[in-house]
């Protein structure tokens, strides 16, 4: 396949642009109205907590495996910086217990698995 | 709409203790989105495109999943409006983030537009999480700023230096994962209410099920809908028992 030019790059990357600027920027005109729906008021508190566990799920989920050993890192490490975190309530303790031993677990050079 | 209050805040000290932990937060998400910022770097120069193409779009775009999207859409010479199309349903979840970002404590056209530019996933779980401690104004421009340049460092780095950036140091991107985790537990064990949690792991799990693909979007969606449908049925019963309230 040819390479794609310069000029067809630079019009892919600035269509995504327009295109994602405008999804982020374009809600907060109409924000006021939003919230003054009693309906969304009710449901305003809940949805960060919602969309914040959903892109946990979707951060987990979205790993690419190629591998047992990938998938076994993964399921150890996301139970152990659970248990970390429900244990000692430590942000950076959470974060890089769990992340070292990630990366520990799929770098070991287990070929049987 | 200007909502200054001028008066003496009770509140002051725990909140600037609160956003100190945002910001110690934040900077895991820099690294985080550094380290995999060099990863796409690194998947950009794999697939035959320029380094700057990673430059461009991690500057210009700022959309961390839809950016690996586009740099295979481009080496299919995909069309402008296919990359239109694709780009709208990867990220129509924005949509739903206005809700809770502080773009109003912005002073100025630009600093607002910026913020809303650099409203992704990671500025907003920093900022929606934690209610009247919540990260705003200049603060939350400086992470913005802080998680845009180290994703365009982490790009760019990653497709000028391409082979040479150890596989190993990937795993490292389980940061913005653990994050993630962790937020939302704060979340649970700060709001008392296991339930929403529960009702969003399981939207979120049965999404990536039947549409893997276009997983967060359905998820995000069906649970507002979710929440929308509760809180108009509790409504409804609460108008019924206002009379026994008295």
């Amino acid at each position: 396949m040819t390479k794609p030019t310069v000029t067809y790059l630079i019009e892919a990357i600035a269509v995504a642009s327009m295109v994602t600027f405008s999804l982020r920027a374009l809600p907060f005109l109409i924000k006021g109205f939003v919230l003054r729906q009693r309906v969304v008021l009710g449901v305003r508190a809940a949805m960060p907590y919602g969309i914040v566990t959903i892109l946990a799920v979707y951060a987990i989920t979205s790993t690419k495996v190629t591998s047992v050993q990938i998938a076994l890192a993964e399921t150890i490490a996301v139970a152990v910086t659970i248990a970390l975190h429900l244990l000692r309530r430590n942000v950076l303790l959470s974060i890089f217990g769990g992340t070292l031993l990630y990366v520990v677990a799929v770098n070991l050079p287990l070929s049987r698995l | 709409m200007i909502y200054k209050v001028n008066r003496p805040d009770p509140i002051e000290k725990s909140r600037n203790e609160h956003s100190s932990k945002i910001i110690a937060d934040a900077r895991i998400m820099w690294l985080g989105l550094f380290v995999l910022g060099l990863g796409f770097g690194v998947v950009v120069v794999e697939r035959g495109l320029p380094w700057w193409f990673a430059l461009l779009t991690s500057t210009f775009i700022l959309a961390g999943s839809l950016e690996f999207v586009l740099a295979g859409l481009v080496t299919l010479h995909s069309s402008l409006i296919s990359i239109a199309v694709i780009t709208l349903l990867v990220n129509s979840r924005h949509i739903f983030y206005s809700l809770s970002f502080p773009i109003e404590t912005h002073e100025g056209t630009i600093a607002k537009a910026y913020s809303a530019f650099s409203m992704v996933d990671e500025a907003y779980a920093l900022v929606a999480i934690g209610g009247e401690g919540r990260l705003r104004g200049r603060q939350l421009i400086k992470v913005q700023v802080g998680l845009h340049g180290s994703w365009a460092a982490g790009a760019t780095i990653g497709a000028l230096l391409g082979d040479l950036i150890p596989k190993s140091l990937t795993g490292f991107g389980f940061v913005l994962t653990a994050l993630f985790v962790v937020l939302s537990i704060d979340s649970a064990l700060d709001s008392k209410d296991l339930t929403t949690g529960v009702i969003a792991t399981l939207v979120a799990i049965a999404a990536f099920v039947l549409a893997p693909n276009s997983m967060l979007i359905v998820a995000i969606t069906s649970f507002f809908i979710l929440l929308i449908s509760k809180e108009a049925v509790r409504e409804r019963l609460g108008n019924r028992s206002v009379g026994s309230k008295g």
